[in-house]
């Protein structure tokens, strides 16, 4: 028999299971198996998505009981407004800028750390902490670093004699973005971090050793031996890092709800806005399919690209 | 770098290692600094903090922040909250996966990969798509203010990632496994939880930390579906402090730290786990 080796095709599954017991009772089974958690994400999940869909393309109100069809209107409105085009090029620099900082900086120090002595594998345990923390948490203590009047900041900046710079890095128009996007990085760039340690381990030492024999520097090792092979994990942190760069919503509200004047409000909170101060359910759906659309072509583009190079030559 | 390449072998291993503990040093610092930060701010008194700045390394250390904190707030209500809400989600969110995961791994109904790509595609969905429709939903059902809809959302929303890696998990099973069982008279139902479930033991764990650390830390579902005190969950209740007790930071550090110490003790327990999931789950996706 070779139902072991060989992926079965739906035929012969239900032959082999019609030898063993009677196809049926197998079907009795799917449904058992796949019938109640399936109905709970067709109810909360994917029935909700189609209805946000269609909401979309009405005027409903939170306060109204009837809507009317609007077609294409509150897409059209939505990108013509310039609060929602500022949004999303927050929300799309935020993106750039995450699959940038936190992978680049996160691979730096797996690097560095990966071969080096048993305290600095319990350290590493330590670091990992900010990763278990919410982003309440970390919002919290970054509101206490940029903080105007003792914050950590600018003590520090006032140490090394640079008062001049000192200011309220929250309340700052020209800073605030920045300010929380540090805040994020500073978390994310662990969870690069982590999963390019365990990267690392799958890198074969024999690969690396006949490349340093061959004489290549450790720098092109690095670059033309470590980073093709990292390539899969670079995808998982590049597509972890992007989901979450486009959701965000909890930090940016726990440290500035959008504020100074709007100046840091991601799609997410203005689609919070829109429902729960305008109370614009269409167009909220709106705005929050165009926040689908942005995710599955960034997470569509960067499988594509992880799956493109999974073979080891450029 | 380029002076390793003509150096004595054993002077790059010196220096590469003293680089590395250089990057180590920084990088303790710049982490260790804001969350002892924040555990020692939650040990000194609010006057104290007042007087000397947050950040002042001294100070006499005392608790009282934490018994403040447990007596004035709604600190108790807030944790059974969170845990009223996390156990039965990751419960769920994991038993289902596991359940779909299996059935489509080793039953093979047709019409599998379709159900495999709608409820994975989930992972796409961002909640603000979500929250549109389901805030009406909730409201018409007289949800709203209950703990009903984290728990429902959470469950259902957690499918997605539990489903791709136990789908993963239990393709890597060789089918054998299954039938022999099923020769010695054993029902699919036996199988599942007799033989699969004890195997999948290291794939459930790193789900369940995955899960409890995700559902724990959220506070967007909480946020948009209740607004009494006695429905807050820990993270909600930790931004309310913040509100209430303005000024007091060793009052909202000390609630902080309560908050995390829950998924900070799992995540040091389950790390591999932890890593093992992100991986997992996305190694196929």
């Amino acid at each position: 028999m070779s139902w072991s080796t060989e992926p079965v095709t739906t035929s012969s599954s239900e032959k082999t299971g019609g030898g063993l017991t009677n196809v049926n009772s197998t079907n009795r089974w799917v449904v058992i198996f796949i019938g109640p958690p399936l109905l709970l994400f067709l109810a909360i999940v994917a029935v909700p998505t189609v209805m946000a869909l269609r909401l979309s393309f009405t005027d409903a109100h939170l306060l109204s009981d009837s809507s009317n069809w609007v077609g294409l209107e509150n897409f059209r409105d939505a990108l013509g407004n310039e609060h929602v085009r500022k949004s999303i090029r927050i929300t799309l620099v935020w993106t750039v800028f995450g699959a940038i900082v936190p992978p680049v900086v996160g691979l730096g120090i797996a690097t560095t750390l990966q071969n080096t002595s048993r305290f600095a594998t319990f350290m590493k345990s330590a670091l990992f902490v900010p990763i278990a923390l919410s982003l309440v948490v970390v919002g919290q203590v970054w509101i206490w670093i940029y903080q105007p009047g003792d914050g950590l900041l600018n003590e520090v900046l006032g140490v090394v004699g640079l008062e001049t710079l000192e200011r309220a890095w929250l309340a700052d128009r020209s800073t605030a973005l920045w300010a929380v996007f540090i805040a994020w990085a500073w978390q994310q760039t662990v969870l690069a971090m982590i999963l390019f340690l365990a990267g690392l381990t799958t890198v074969p030492d024999e690969l690396v050793e006949a490349a340093r024999v061959d004489g290549a520097t450790r720098f092109q090792v690095f670059a033309r031996v470590v980073v093709p092979l990292l390539r899969p994990v670079t995808t998982v942190v590049l597509s972890l890092i992007a989901i979450n760069s486009l959701r965000n919503f909890d930090l940016v509200f726990a440290m500035t709800s959008g504020g100074p004047v709007r100046e840091t409000e991601t799609v997410p909170l203005l689609v919070h806005r829109v429902l729960f101060r305008e109370l614009e359910q269409g167009r909220a759906s709106a705005i929050s399919m165009i926040l689908f659309a942005m995710t599955l072509v960034v997470v569509g583009g960067l499988t594509w690209w992880g799956r493109r190079g999974s073979y080891v030559n450029d | 770098m380029s002076m390793t390449e003509s150096a004595p072998r054993t002077e790059p291993g010196v220096l590469r290692r003293r680089a590395g503990l250089i990057v180590l040093v920084i990088f303790v610092g710049v982490y260790l600094v804001p969350v002892l930060g924040v555990v020692l701010t939650s040990l000194k008194t609010n006057a104290e903090i007042a007087e000397r700045g947050i950040w002042a390394p001294t100070g006499n250390l005392t608790l009282d922040n934490y018994f403040e904190v447990w007596r004035k707030a709604n600190t108790s209500r807030y944790l059974i909250n969170s845990i009223q809400v996390t156990l039965p989600a990751v419960v769920i969110s994991i038993a289902g996966g596991t359940a779909i995961g299996y059935a489509l791994a080793k039953l093979r109904p047709c019409g599998g990969a379709v159900i495999q790509l709608v409820v994975v595609a989930g992972l796409f969905v961002p909640p603000q798509v979500l929250l549109v429709p389901l805030f009406t939903i909730f409201s018409d059902a007289g949800l709203l203010n209950t703990l009903w809809p984290m728990i429902l959302v959470h469950s259902a929303v957690g499918l997605s990632i539990t489903t791709l890696v136990m789908r993963n998990f239990f393709d890597q099973i060789p089918d054998t496994l299954r039938s022999a069982a099923i020769i010695d008279g054993a029902n699919e139902g036996q199988v599942f939880l007799r033989v699969m479930l004890p195997l999948a033991r290291p794939a459930l764990a790193a789900l369940a930390t995955l899960q409890f650390t995700f559902i724990w830390n959220d506070f967007l579902y909480p946020l948009v579906f209740t607004t009494g005190d006695d429905v807050r969950t820990v993270m909600l209740g930790l931004l309310a402090v913040q509100g209430q007790f303005t000024v007091a930071f060793g009052t909202q550090a000390a609630l902080a730290v309560i908050a995390s110490v829950p998924t900070v003790l799992i995540f040091i327990v389950f790390q591999q786990h932890f890593v093992r999931g992100l991986l997992a789950g996305a190694v196929k996706g």
